[in-house]
């Protein structure tokens, strides 16, 4: 989510420090989540909310306050990689927004707007791009296996660009 | 020894081998998890002109990967509301200069507070780099108290408190949650920096970097990136760089501007700030991307010097430590040690102007490694000792000629040491030549010794004894020796690439020759661009120097406040013990005994080329390491000068030889030249640049004048006779004048600038004085002589504590402020004191009006007494220091003795001497064993160390005592004899002749005359 935040050095001490807790370049051993803010800082070995919640018997989903705490009731129930997301990107948002300490309406709607774009990009970032990213990743398990053209001479002949 | 010469009995001082008891050699860190920070923080501040130098303003840049996302401004807590006024309206009507996506586009103004917030998270929390041009200065201008670092590593050095907050009744407390920032100052192009450590750290502080499993490690701290750009810019330049000239260059688009600065805050000045803040960050990606060509295994912000390039080198070439990887007996490296001596370097012609041709010898020390092969100690198996048999030795030196050197075969069969008892043999001593100088000084003189005792012999490397032989005719005598030996190569060997551009496979190539020989290759590359070409043969040249010679002489001092037991290896072959309070322990590459050589086979290589002159009836100028200055004119002939062997119209004369004669004897130093033909054709002994006209390209006349060693200038002079110094940019491509002994002082037309032509100015009046061209008196002469100097560690701040006393922090002299030092005049010192521990500094002030009204203070008495000071009048009062003005430091530079050698009749040489000078007789008056000589050596030239005698390690030997000889003669004496002669007082007599009290080094010297005079009064 690379847009401008007001406080950049804040933010980098946050993203930093979360994921030095967790360990560089460490991924989840189940799942291979990479995102540090879903990983769990201790658990050994390594997991995600979401693979700790399995492993505890616990559910993987938690509900997550769509404009912040402070600027309404409404909660989404969300998958917990997910929230962990959600909630880090909240931190992001102009000075007084998450906070709205004067219950302003207009910076409850401003919240709300925040919001729905960061749940659409993680829509897009855990659906569309997962699926793009499950493609490039299955055609380099086929050329590994199949060779560098394992599509030729197969019903995928013809999906051949170009 | 000359007829009718009287050796002159003084005392040498030999280095010794020094291992201290908690251990000699320590490991490297291990480099853990180092990738280069992506978050960098460049800042720059802004102080007031006055003594205090205290934080006007200042701003920084934030970035990530390279792109700036945040710049603010911040000022100092107590700024007149006026000046913050001007800032606030600066903020509202400028943008910031981040990056239009990304970054903050507002620029901002914070309190000193949250800027050290700002710093805290970015250098702490983050772990990011914080880059700045004398990051010291910048550090301690935002700091809010001082102390001094208790760290081991840091001992001698400062702690910055930045990070303070307000209690509940508001007042200021330090945060003891938060770590100091500690800094040791090296020099004046380096500094350790780091964090202290924190009280009740945070789990995830403790979390090491790069840790793959983000477990907190309990004994881990964080010391933090700090980058200073000086220290990284002379790492990859081996020269001192202002900001300005760094960026100058590295190439940096967005360049230092200039600007007057009065400490008030103008738009224009906020202007200034900023861009130096910008030139800073983009000088810091040019450097990294430079420093990242080398890819070696080093953080940039642990490269100090050169030399931690060249070992980061050897390390990636596979190449582990001599003595880290074998055992190698401590006693030879006491051996080499003791035979280690600095280039040669003097004048031989005394304050007469003589015609010369300037010679210098290609790349000396990386020449005499490849003619010696020491590459193949460097890269051995196994490094042995063979004992040498006396006669062996002996046969050696017997067969040594100039044309036996002139075959390069004859200089790999060097690499020995032997003992010799001196009787006349010219040998490099190392000696208080004088005792005015009072420093050590490395000569190249008669030496004869006392006895024939064996054990009184003194350890050479063989160059040296060569030299000897070449320039006596006579083989010394040898009493023990000893020979080097290399064994099979490393099998850990690996080829590296230099700065991603010259192969290099220590397996088969010598890289001392590699290097040279790559890079002058590069000099006819068409491939490369012309800033390429100069950056990688900058590269090159930094790379030979740095791994040829210093990283084996390496010797590292620790700074502490108790005595340490000490090991010292010496010219004994059991070492002794005694305990000292800084002693040295070996740097990582360090061996004495290929330090030695290499220093010893440049000094024979300037024996070599003296011994061509003179057998040709010449002689020359001066020297310094590896250049000469031959007398010498198109035609040949005489000269006048005083101590001449030879006569002209009936004065003394010397014979210059003809330019064709120099040629020729360069023509004869082609046999030594080392390096793939193909690369480097010709002779190694260069006839330079400065000889030629740059316009027009033809040869012109060169002339000298030599004052002393290190001391000299070139000249030409126009057809009138006019002279006129060789300047770079004006005549020359380099200035051929030295600065040495001068270049501490300010300029004394402008204090606060950087011109240093006043220098040109003050040599062209010596110049022309020697002449007997007439000349105007400098209009600087009778200003008081000021240097300028840091504060750099708590030692020096001590006199000055007083001034501090009751003062909040911005008004205090805080840690690396300017100071002011002056000298004083002979009998110049106020009544009572002691001259040796007598010195004057004062708070920084650019205004030279003031200087002689303002209070100084002695940095040697304990209550920080107060003197003024006058550059008139003769003498000093009780309160009244009479100090050196300009003319008179000009003076006693232009009559500075060159004491390590004589004048014709043998005597030292003298402030007046003038013309031929010749070696002195020196007969060993016993000995000293010290440490390295160029501990602190720069602050004493600064004047921020009073004298060499606080810098230098003395390991006293108990078995060579001489206090041990003398106490039963001094207590033969009468008291009030001794208390009449010696000046000192009945008790400390009392307690001296008791045995309960030991003398001070000068007391003892004078104990010891009395004594000498005593025993010839009372022998029969």
């Amino acid at each position: 989510m690379a847009q401008r935040s007001n406080d950049p050095i804040g933010t980098a001490v946050r993203k930093s420090k979360t994921r030095r807790r967790v360990g560089q370049g460490v991924i989840c051993s189940q799942c291979g989540e990479s995102r540090a803010e879903a990983l769990v800082a201790r658990s050994r070995p390594k997991l995600c909310m979401q693979c700790y919640a399995v492993r505890r018997g616990k559910k993987t989903t938690e509900t997550h306050h769509f404009a912040g705490k402070a600027n309404s009731k409404i909660t989404v129930e969300v998958p917990a990689n997910d929230h962990r997301t959600l909630s880090d990107a909240q931190y992001e948002w102009p000075a007084g927004v998450l906070s709205n300490t004067g219950a302003s309406p207009l910076l409850a709607a401003a919240a709300f707007l925040n919001g729905t774009a960061d749940f659409i990009e993680n829509l897009i970032v855990n659906s569309i791009r997962y699926v793009a990213d499950f493609l490039r990743r299955l055609d380099t398990w086929l050329r590994e296996r199949a060779g560098q053209f394992w599509w030729r001479g197969t019903e995928f002949d013809g999906w051949q660009p170009g | 020894m000359a007829a009718g010469m009287t050796p002159d009995p003084l005392k040498l001082a030999i280095r010794v081998y020094p291992v201290p008891d908690r251990g000699d050699e320590r490991k490297r860190g291990k480099l853990r998890h180092w990738r280069r920070p992506r978050y960098m923080l460049a800042l720059d501040a802004e102080t007031g002109i006055d003594t205090a130098q205290a934080l006007t303003l200042g701003s920084y840049r934030f970035y990530e990967d390279g792109i700036c996302l945040e710049e603010s401004l911040f000022c100092g807590d107590d700024l007149r509301r006026a000046d913050r006024a001007i800032l606030e309206t600066y903020v509202q009507t400028h943008p910031a200069a981040t990056d239009r996506r990304r970054g903050v586009p507002q620029l901002r103004l914070l309190s000193r507070e949250e800027f050290c917030e700002k710093l805290y998270q970015v250098a702490f929390d983050l772990r990011g780099l914080i880059v700045g041009f004398n990051l010291p200065f910048d550090l301690s201008r935002v700091a809010v108290d001082f102390g001094a670092a208790k760290d081991r590593r840091f001992a001698g050095g400062f702690s910055l408190v930045l990070w303070d907050y307000a209690n509940e009744s508001g007042e200021r407390r330090i945060n003891k949650y938060r770590p100091r920032i500690a800094i040791k100052h090296i020099d004046s192009k380096r500094a350790l920096k780091g964090f202290t450590g924190t009280r009740e750290a945070d789990l995830v502080d403790l979390i090491p970097e790069g840790s793959e499993s983000g477990e907190p490690e309990d004994d881990y701290k964080f010391r933090g990136h700090f980058l200073d750009l000086r220290t990284l810019a002379f790492v990859l330049t081996d020269r001192g760089h202002t900001l300005d000239s760094a960026c100058k260059a590295f190439g940096v688009e967005q360049g230092k501007i200039a600007a007057v600065h009065r400490g008030d805050v103008t738009p224009g000045y906020i202007d200034y700030n900023r861009r130096d803040v910008a030139a800073t960050a983009e000088l810091a990606f040019k450097l990294l991307d430079e420093y990242d060509r080398f890819d070696v295994d080093l953080q940039e912000t642990q490269a100090y010097s050169p030399a931690s390039l060249g070992k980061a080198h050897l390390r990636k070439m596979g190449i582990a430590p001599i003595l880290r990887r074998q055992t190698f007996e401590k006693r030879y490296l006491g051996y080499a040690q003791s035979a280690f001596f600095g280039g040669r370097t003097s004048a031989h012609i005394r304050k007469v102007p003589v015609p010369v041709v300037y010679t210098d010898f290609l790349s000396m020390y990386p020449s005499v490694n490849a003619l010696m092969g020491l590459w193949k100690f460097v890269t051995a198996e196994n490094v042995c000792v063979v004992h040498m048999e006396v006669s062996e030795t002996v046969d050696i030196l017997r067969t040594i000629t100039a044309e036996k050197l002139f075959d390069p075969a004859t200089w790999s069969t060097l690499t020995a040491f032997a003992r010799v008892i001196p009787s006349g043999d010219i040998l490099p001593t190392r000696a208080k030549y004088s005792l005015e100088s009072n420093d050590y000084q490395v000569g190249l003189n008669y030496l004869s010794a006392d006895g024939d005792d064996p054990k009184d012999g003194l350890w050479y490397a063989l160059p040296d004894l060569a030299a000897s032989v070449l320039l006596t005719g006579r083989v010394p005598r040898v009493v023990e020796a000893f020979r080097i030996v290399a064994n099979g190569q490393l099998r850990t060997l690996r080829p590296i690439t230099l700065r991603g551009a010259v192969e290099v496979d220590p397996w088969r190539d010598d890289f001392f020759r590699k290097v040279i020989e790559e890079r002058k290759r590069l000099a006819s590359d068409t491939n490369l661009s012309d800033e390429e070409r100069e950056r990688l043969d900058k590269a090159l040249k930094v790379l030979a120097n740095a791994t040829s010679y210093g990283i084996f002489a390496e010797m590292i001092r620790e700074e502490g406040a108790q005595k340490i037991p000490v090991t010292c290896y010496g010219i004994d072959p059991k070492p002794f013990r005694c305990e000292v309070l800084n002693p040295e322990h070996a740097g990582e590459y360090c061996f004495p005994p290929l330090a030695s050589l290499i220093t010893a086979a440049a000094r024979l290589m300037l024996a070599l080329l003296e011994r061509c002159v003179t057998d040709l009836g010449g002689t020359y100028a001066m020297e310094d390491t590896d250049s000469m200055a031959i007398v010498a004119t198109q035609r040949g002939g005489l000269i006048e000068c005083p101590g001449g062997a030879d006569h002209k119209r009936a004065k003394p004369a010397i014979r210059a030889l003809s330019w064709a004669q120099v040629d020729a004897i360069a023509k004869r130093f082609e046999a030594l030249n080392p390096y793939d033909r193909s690369a480097i054709g010709g002779s190694i002994l260069k006839i330079e640049d400065d000889n030629r006209d740059p316009k027009t390209g033809k040869r012109r006349q060169l002339w000298c004048l030599a004052i002393s060693a290190k001391r000299y200038a070139l000249f030409v002079c126009d057809r009138n006779g006019e002279p006129a110094l060789l300047r770079e940019g004006v005549n020359n491509k380099e200035d051929r004048y030295s600065e040495h002994g001068l270049g501490h002082l300010l300029n004394p037309t402008d204090p606060q600038s950087d011109d240093r032509s006043w220098i040109a100015q003050a040599w062209l009046t010596i110049v022309r004085r020697s002449l007997e061209l007439p000349t105007k008196a400098l209009r600087f002469e009778k200003r008081v002589a000021v240097g300028r100097t840091t504060v750099s560690s708590p030692a020096v701040m001590k006199p000055l504590r007083a001034l501090n006393d009751g003062k909040p922090y911005a008004k205090q002299i805080k840690p690396f402020n300017f100071i002011l030092t002056c000298h004083v005049r002979p009998l110049g010192h106020p009544i009572g004191v002691d001259p040796e521990r007598f010195h004057l500094i004062a708070p920084y002030e650019t205004d030279a009006r003031k200087w002689e009204m303002m209070h100084w203070i002695d940095q040697y008495s304990r209550d920080g007494k107060r003197y003024r000071i006058t550059a008139s009048g003769p003498h000093g009062s009780r309160r009244l220091v009479r100090v050196k003005s300009y003319g008179d430091v000009l003076r006693e530079y232009e009559y500075h003795a060159e004491s390590k050698c004589a004048d014709i009749d043998g005597k030292p040489c003298g402030k007046q001497t003038v013309g031929l000078l010749q070696r002195r007789h020196i007969a060993i008056d016993g000995f000293d064993y010290i440490g390295k000589e160029s501990n602190k050596l720069e602050q004493v030239k600064e004047g921020g160390v009073p004298a060499e005698s606080d810098v230098y390690t003395v390991y006293a030997d108990p078995r060579r005592d001489e206090w041990d000889t003398l106490l039963p003669v001094v207590k033969r004496i009468p008291l009030p004899e001794l208390e009449r002669d010696s000046n000192l007082d009945r008790r400390t007599l009392q307690r001296i002749r008791s045995g309960r009290q030991r003398p001070h080094a000068a007391n003892m010297a004078r104990l010891k005359v009395i004594a000498s005079k005593f025993l010839r009064r009372a022998l029969p």
